[in-house]
């Protein structure tokens, strides 16, 4: 399958020894969604062949779901794939187009940052009280930590993609953005 | 407040910030110096928008899409499609919309249609000679049916929020969806005639039937997953699952048109447009939140409320607010927060609720597309390649179809509530 | 005094739990004018049901008006209203809830978990709605049965030899419709707010329990107030459930009359099976009961003041 809509041609910043990681990761994200088609179509067949559905079905598939979004959220920072109004972005070029960049990262830094915080509070809290999911009855830390790990994940890639873009800007090294 | 929720937003929006993060940045400026609200609020909101059996859909439909796509059984129903409206100049737009209604009743977001069609479609339109403005335009705004056409998603969480019986819901939007289809289909054949594109073919009995049997696996998918839902054996979320289901088994066994390796690619492609996609409803659900608890909506109604509308001017008045609303939200969050408040001031005024959500839904379908926030934009953007201010240009002529056939739609209560009644 | 804001949550609206929430709000006015405002969020618009009662443990929703056995998930011991059988009349909860020593038990008893309970509400009975008539325990065997993902749901309807599914809400009437359910487990008022006349039309009025709803608040807020506004809290809470008792009552009332009114119908069991029901719950329960020793000292607790009050 050769027309990755995610993919830019030109893979920015992270780059080269990166696209093994991206290829690895995609994957195994995949595979997470493959196992989530598969639980659903599982619950619903013995559901309707046998009688039994399995308690939680529904929770699983959520909190699976949960999980590779973050991942992916983190992954198409990276590749700056998430979906954005790019007017600006496109007609910009050069220095122009990377001090938007430092932006956009310096947002995430900004947002992520205080998300995982505000993250990392809530499942302390909700540690302490011991809340279980209903359905599968497992502690509801498992499914939030999802979102701390990946707003973490963005909190980081916005660090690196400041430092990378910043650098770029200083040395006014704009030809690997070029085909963005 | 405004500074942090609407201009700072707009200034990074305009900037080209990923829209997630557009979201998540005023919302948390207003929370570190505007609001008086807890730092774990953030994380709870953010965790209840993902939380939502029925947003499983998403990914669901996105990935049934890009197997239908990449396996060519999209590509075996369009040419079915084609085969069918081949005498009618526009055919190829004429068949896009057909495909987006058949695929719409198959499910019950959006974005999946507009998603799956594309890739398809996109390429075909472009040779086809339509115009990169044109070709995008169309599969934005054609993807909007089926938020109308059942099953619905924003149907069943207008029913649950309304207190509406969601199976009359789905009876109701059948007309509707048809008119919308039609009215596009008849703009689609009126823009071919002017700027002289061709049908593609003239239409042949031989070729349709070569086509129907070349289709048929293709075919059989439509008919299974619809049937299923309509036969009693899934609900809207299952029939997505099934869809993957189907397709993975038809792509592996049937056609053998991908490898396993090939399957797993198509997944990780889809679990990436799906976080893409369910990261900036998450965030959406936030802003949703932070306005419900400021009271943003209730102010809204009592501005209505305030200027003693009749039925007639009411439903202008809440066309236009929620014409405005869908250019910025999510169906999802608008209907969350505004059917409880604004269906008990449409039954006051005698407005069916039935009717209501029907118009409410068509409003937020139009609002999929209409810039700036549109997630039906931004999954054509995605697919087809194109620049926003191309989709933003080229959405317009279907805005303006769509906004007519909203008119009729909610000036004429009997295009929801015949089907209905007559059952 | 400085003023602050309470956010009241409910996943219903127009029902008994969404008019203690307004009638507390009206009583709390009137008491300490000024020094609290109460918002009332109902039909979820703050969330989901688990959403809400994380947002009441951590506070970012002050209270929450829900019934008991959505919260289970906290702490077990809210399971002890949903034993089968403990509630036969809404008199009897009253006299349960209203009794002022109880009273005072149940307000503080989920202090250690960050919530104190300022309101206790007569719901509703449980019933069980099917698409298809069904008039006994034989016609219940095989039925798929939306229940609360709740021991005292699911392990009764297995016993019936239902296979007891729970799902979302929002796939529910979906479900019913394309017959991957036969029917649910639920509080009569749903029924009509919803309209589920228009997916099936038959009920059994199994007689079994009585959902209470609880209004819980987070004690970080509640401890925040001054004692003025303290007292005032647990006085409006008091004020407000006699108030909606009967209105509660009425309206259990009303939404059967609007069921059969719109062609539904309302069966019972006979009362062989009525009894053979009864036991066969019996048995759950004390299987439930004896792995949960909390959940049965707080069950006795309760039982001992039902049976004083039928005693009386
Ligand atoms: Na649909
Ligand atoms: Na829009």
């Amino acid at each position: 399958m050769s027309e990755n809509v995610n993919l830019p041609a030109e893979d920015p910043g992270a780059a080269r020894p990166g696209a093994k990681v991206q290829a690895w990761l995609q994957n195994l994200l995949g595979l997470g969604l493959l196992v989530v088609v598969a639980v659903n179509v599982g619950n619903a067949g013995s559901r309707y062949l046998f009688g039994v559905s399995p308690v939680g079905a529904d929770e699983l598939m959520v909190f699976l779901v949960i999980w590779v979004v973050m991942i992916g959220a983190v992954l198409s920072f990276f590749l700056r794939t998430h979906i954005s109004v790019n007017l600006l972005p496109l007609y910009l070029k050069g220095r122009a187009r990377l001090a938007l960049y430092l932006v956009h990262d310096a947002a995430a830094v900004l947002a992520c940052g205080y998300a995982t915080w505000a993250s990392w509070l809530f499942i302390g809290r909700i540690a302490s009280i011991g809340v279980t999911s209903m359905g599968l009855g497992v502690p509801m830390t498992v499914p939030h930590a999802a979102l701390l790990c990946g707003f973490a994940g963005l909190t980081l890639g916005g660090v690196v993609m400041f430092a990378l873009d910043l650098v770029r800007l200083l040395r006014n090294d704009t030809g690997s953005e070029a085909g963005a | 407040m405004i500074a942090s929720l609407v201009i700072l937003p707009l200034l990074l929006m305009i900037a080209g910030t990923p829209i997630f993060l557009v979201f998540l940045t005023g919302v948390v400026v207003a929370m570190m110096f505007v609001l008086p609200l807890q730092p774990v609020a953030l994380q709870q909101v953010l965790f209840g928008g993902f939380d939502n059996y029925a947003l499983l859909a998403i990914p669901f439909f996105v990935f049934a899409g890009e197997m239908m796509s990449s396996s060519g059984i999209a590509n075996r129903l369009i040419a079915w499609a084609m085969a069918m409206v081949g005498r009618v100049p526009g055919s190829l737009g004429v068949a896009t919309v057909a495909s987006s209604t058949a695929l719409g009743a198959i499910s019950g977001s959006s974005v999946a249609a507009v998603g799956a069609l594309g890739k398809t479609l996109y390429p075909r339109l472009i040779a086809g000679g339509y115009g990169e403005r044109r070709a995008g335009g169309l599969l934005a705004s054609a993807g909007a049916i089926d938020i109308v056409i059942p099953p619905s998603i924003a149907m069943i969480l207008y029913g649950m929020s309304a207190e509406q019986s969601i199976p009359q819901l789905f009876i109701a939007g059948v007309l509707p969806a048809l008119l919308m289809a039609l009215m596009l289909a008849a703009f689609v054949v009126f823009d071919a005639v002017r700027r002289g594109i061709p049908a593609e073919h003239g239409f042949s009995l031989t070729e349709a039937l070569r086509a129907t049997k070349k289709a048929f696996w293709a075919l059989l998918m439509p008919v299974f997953v619809l049937g299923g839902i309509y036969l009693g054996v899934f609900s809207p979320t299952e029939a997505g699952g099934f869809a993957c289901a189907y397709a993975i088994i038809i792509a592996l066994l049937v056609y053998r048109t991908m490898s396993l390796a090939d399957v797993v690619r198509a997944a990780g492609a889809s679990a990436m447009l799906s976080a893409q996609i369910l990261i900036v409803v998450a965030a959406a659900s936030v802003v949703t939140w932070i306005m419900t608890t400021q009271g943003v909506p209730q102010a809204l109604i009592a501005w209505i409320d305030a200027m003693q509308l009749t039925d007639v001017t009411f439903l202008l008045a809440v066309n236009l607010l929620l014409l405005v609303i869908g250019a910025f939200l999510d169906p999802t969050s608008a209907i969350l927060v505004l059917a409880p408040l604004l269906v008990p001031i449409a039954t006051s005024l005698g407005v069916d609720p039935v009717h209501f959500g029907i118009v409410m839904s068509v409003n937020l379908a139009i609002g999929m597309f209409t810039p700036p926030f549109g997630l039906n934009i931004f999954v054509a953007q995605q697919v087809t390649g194109l620049p926003a201010h191309t989709l933003y240009r080229g959405v317009v002529p279907f805005v303006v179809i769509l906004v007519l056939a909203l008119l009729i739609i909610t000036y004429v209560p009997a295009l929801s509530l015949t089907l209905g009644s007559s059952l | 005094q400085a003023q602050s804001t309470l956010k009241i949550a409910t996943a219903t609206i127009n029902d008994v739990q969404h008019e203690w929430d307004k009638v507390f709000a009206e009583e709390l006015e009137a008491l300490v004018p000024g020094a609290v405002t109460t918002e009332i969020y109902p039909a979820s618009q703050l969330g989901s049901i688990p959403r809400m009662s994380e947002g009441v443990l951590l506070g970012t929703i002050e209270a929450f008006t829900t019934p008991t056995s959505f919260m289970s998930n906290v702490d077990p011991r809210f399971q002890a209203f949903d034993v089968p059988g403990l509630f036969q009349t809404p008199e009897e909860v009253r006299a349960v809830i209203h009794d002022p020593e109880y009273r005072e038990h149940l307000e503080e008893m989920f202090l250690d978990k960050g919530l104190r309970v300022i309101g206790a509400i007569y719901n509703s009975p449980t019933v069980l709605f099917t698409v298809d008539e069904v008039d006994s325990l034989a016609g219940i065997e095989g039925l798929k049965v939306r229940t609360f993902a709740s021991p005292l749901q699911v392990q009764p309807m297995e016993q019936l030899g239902a296979t007891p599914l729970p799902l979302a809400l929002s796939e529910v009437i979906p479900q019913l419709q394309s017959g991957g359910l036969d029917g649910m487990l639920v509080g009569m008022p749903v029924l009509t707010a919803f309209k589920y006349y228009d997916v099936g039309s038959s009920i059994l009025d199994l007689r079994f329990a009585e959902i209470v709803s609880l209004t819980v608040m987070n004690e970080g807020f509640f401890q925040m107030q001054t004692p003025e506004v303290q007292e005032a809290i647990i006085e409006a809470g008091r004020a407000a459930e006699e108030q909606v008792f009967s209105w509660g009552v009425e309206n259990v009332e009303r939404t059967y009359n609007v069921w059969t009114e719109n062609g539904g119908q309302i069966h019972e069991l006979s009362a062989d099976d009525q009894a053979e029901m009864e036991a066969g719950f019996a048995e759950v329960t004390e299987a439930v009961l004896s792995s949960q020793p909390e959940v049965r000292a707080e069950y006795e607790r309760i039982l001992a003041l039902v049976e004083a009050y039928r005693a009386e």
